[in-house]
């Protein structure tokens, strides 16, 4: 085994992994809250995509890198954010108290209008944005060279700030607390004086944000993106949440990191063409061993 | 003496089932009233009325709350019709409540309660089910909170004060930090009295609190709803199968039976009334 390819691998699992933690916990909360799969939130991932490179585009080459792309977090993740807001109202809130599947197959709804808008109005090519910040970091390893990008240095730092911001606010703030109140009784936290509607739509716009985050960092990564981005993406940070247990926020960052290493250690030594193959194994697997995931709790009926 | 709540022909139905049929009675304010009957009589059905856990299908509820007098089911949304197209406020109140209603707001205009079975946040610590309850006094600005902002720190150390002060009087202070469902059940039927007096309530509606308590215990928490009662300035609407504490602690008592109430009075009253006796207390002896 070539210790350069290891450690290679073992980087660029680390940066896959963060950006499937960033939207494994917009399933997870959202799950966490309201007991519903959010089938649209990958697309709200590439939603924030197409927002980034619209953003950088429209702020063309006058200004320098380093504020494009703060001005591109906060248009991108606010702008992201709203659309979370709205699609809550829009399309849950209204569902609230329906059976279970309703609210589900809503999503599922939104998933197809936002995929169909963006391939209409921005037309069905790839779409690429230029290189914002060249070069990176580069090591001789063994017999051969580790390379790792700035951007990619920024992805693993950024996402571990923005869960960490994440974990304080639900740990540590009055809204946090609520939040975590809403989530363990909705129906209690009510009769406390708790605006639970308020809270499930933060809840939603959250996941949105921290999406976003992850759509700014994947895009200025890989350059290029398409309408139907959020299919994959979804379905395998969907994945690492159940990994990690769903409903819990430390699950879904470690399901993550562990799904993205799973994948680039399985890519580098095995066959890159079976990788998704072998990440959805895992999840069989661990479903089968483990049902409530790594971290997750089994779940007791509320009586 | 004032009437605090005002209960006027409330009717609900489940299916087929009439669980209320026309109840109609007042809590006047300052008093311990306890509301008495057999199982199935409707009695937490009219709690969940009263506290907007489900709404009425027809009737009354009028409370005076903290600011004005709310109409409880009103708060809960209603359902549409179509005169209200022609009437401007009718259609402002429906938008109003349908968007923002909710029963967060019959808490907010000074409703708390507890439940048969506990329903306490078992994952918060003791400390946190009290800061939660409130929630409406705290500052939910995250940016407030992130650089320690004075409205923020003043608001939260009152929320912290007062629910130590709560948690001395329920003698739950050395229990502050660990997690809720831990407790002893005793405790944990004390901390959700704490809890819902957090909420600053005028009323508070307790679901048979003495349930499960030993007789000893029994008699401790007669003392704290006399205690609650004086010193916080709140009306008890209590739920209570154990008669001798109902006898004792009651200014007033409705007796509930088939979704009716068949007699109401003071605990003297009560006791002799042979209604009640047939359908409820049975013969002495």
């Amino acid at each position: 085994m070539d210790s350069h390819i290891l450690i290679q691998q073992l980087a660029n699992g680390l940066v896959l992994g963060s950006t499937y933690g960033l939207i494994a916990v917009g399933y997870t909360m959202v799950y966490g809250i309201i007991g519903m799969i959010n089938f649209a939130h990958g697309d709200i991932y590439m939603v924030s995509a197409y927002l980034t490179a619209l953003v950088l585009a429209l702020l063309g080459a006058s200004v320098s890198p380093v504020v494009a792309l703060i001005v591109a977090f906060v248009l991108v993740v606010g702008l992201t954010a709203v659309f979370g807001f709205s699609i809550e109202r829009i399309a849950y809130k209204p569902l609230r108290k329906s059976p279970r599947l309703a609210p589900l197959i809503s999503a599922i709804g939104v998933s197809l209008i936002l995929q169909n808008y963006v391939q209409i109005t921005q037309g069905a090519r790839n779409q690429a944005v230029p290189t914002l910040i060249p070069g990176g970091l580069e090591w001789n390893v063994g017999g051969g060279v580790v390379g790792i990008t700035w951007v990619q240095v920024m992805i693993i730092i950024v996402s571990q700030l923005a869960m960490g911001a994440l974990t304080w606010m639900i740990s540590r703030t009055a809204l946090g607390r609520a939040c975590r109140a809403t989530e363990q009784d909705p129906k209690m936290a009510a009769i406390l004086g708790i605006n639970t509607d308020r809270i499930i739509a933060i809840v939603f716009t959250l996941g949105a944000a921290m999406a976003a985050v992850a759509g700014v960092l994947v895009t200025l990564n890989y350059g290029s993106f398409d309408f139907s981005i959020g299919f994959v993406t979804g379905i395998k940070a969907f994945t690492a949440a159940v990994l990690g247990g769903i409903g819990s926020l430390p699950g879904a960052m470690i399901g993550g990191l562990l799904l993205g290493l799973s994948e680039s250690l399985f890519s580098g030594f095995v066959n890159s063409d079976y990788k998704d193959v072998f990440a959805f194994s895992l999840l069989v697997l661990v479903l089968i061993f483990k049902p409530s995931g790594l971290l997750g709790r089994p779940q007791v009926e509320k009586v | 003496m004032k009437k605090l709540l005002k209960i006027e022909n409330l009717c609900v139905s489940f299916g087929g089932i009439k669980a209320l049929q026309g109840v109609t009675f007042d809590v006047e304010e300052g008093t311990i009233t306890a509301l008495i009957g057999p199982n199935g009589a409707g009695k937490t059905t009219v709690f969940n009325c009263v506290t907007g856990f489900y709404k009425a299908q027809s009737g009354q509820l009028e409370f005076e709350g903290k600011s004005h007098k709310v109409d409880i089911s009103k708060l809960l949304g209603s359902t549409f019709h179509w005169q209200q197209l022609f009437s401007p406020k009718g259609l402002k109140d429906w938008l109003r409540y349908n968007v923002f209603g909710g029963s967060h707001l019959v808490a907010q205009s000074g409703i708390a309660r507890t439940f048969q079975n506990i329903r306490l946040f078992k994952d918060m610590t003791v400390l946190e089910n009290l800061l939660v309850a409130q929630h409406q006094n705290v500052s939910k600005n995250v940016l407030a909170s992130l650089f320690g902002l004075n409205s923020f720190t003043t608001k939260e150390n009152q929320a912290l004060e007062r629910g130590l002060e709560l948690l001395e009087i329920f003698s739950l202070g050395e229990y502050r930090d660990r997690l809720a469902g831990e407790l002893s059940y005793g405790m944990q039927r004390r901390l959700e009295i704490a809890r819902a007096l957090c909420i600053h309530p005028k009323l508070i509606c307790l679901d048979e609190p003495a349930a499960g308590l030993n007789p000893n215990e029994t008699a401790d928490l007669s003392a704290l709803i006399m205690k609650i009662r004086r010193d916080f300035n709140v009306t008890v609407f209590v739920i209570e199968h154990d008669m001798s504490m109902v006898m004792k602690i009651s200014d007033h008592i409705v007796v509930l039976d088939h979704g009716k109430v068949i007699a109401r009075g003071t605990p003297e009253e009560v006791k002799s009334n042979r209604t009640v006796i047939s359908a409820y207390l049975g013969e002495e002896g």
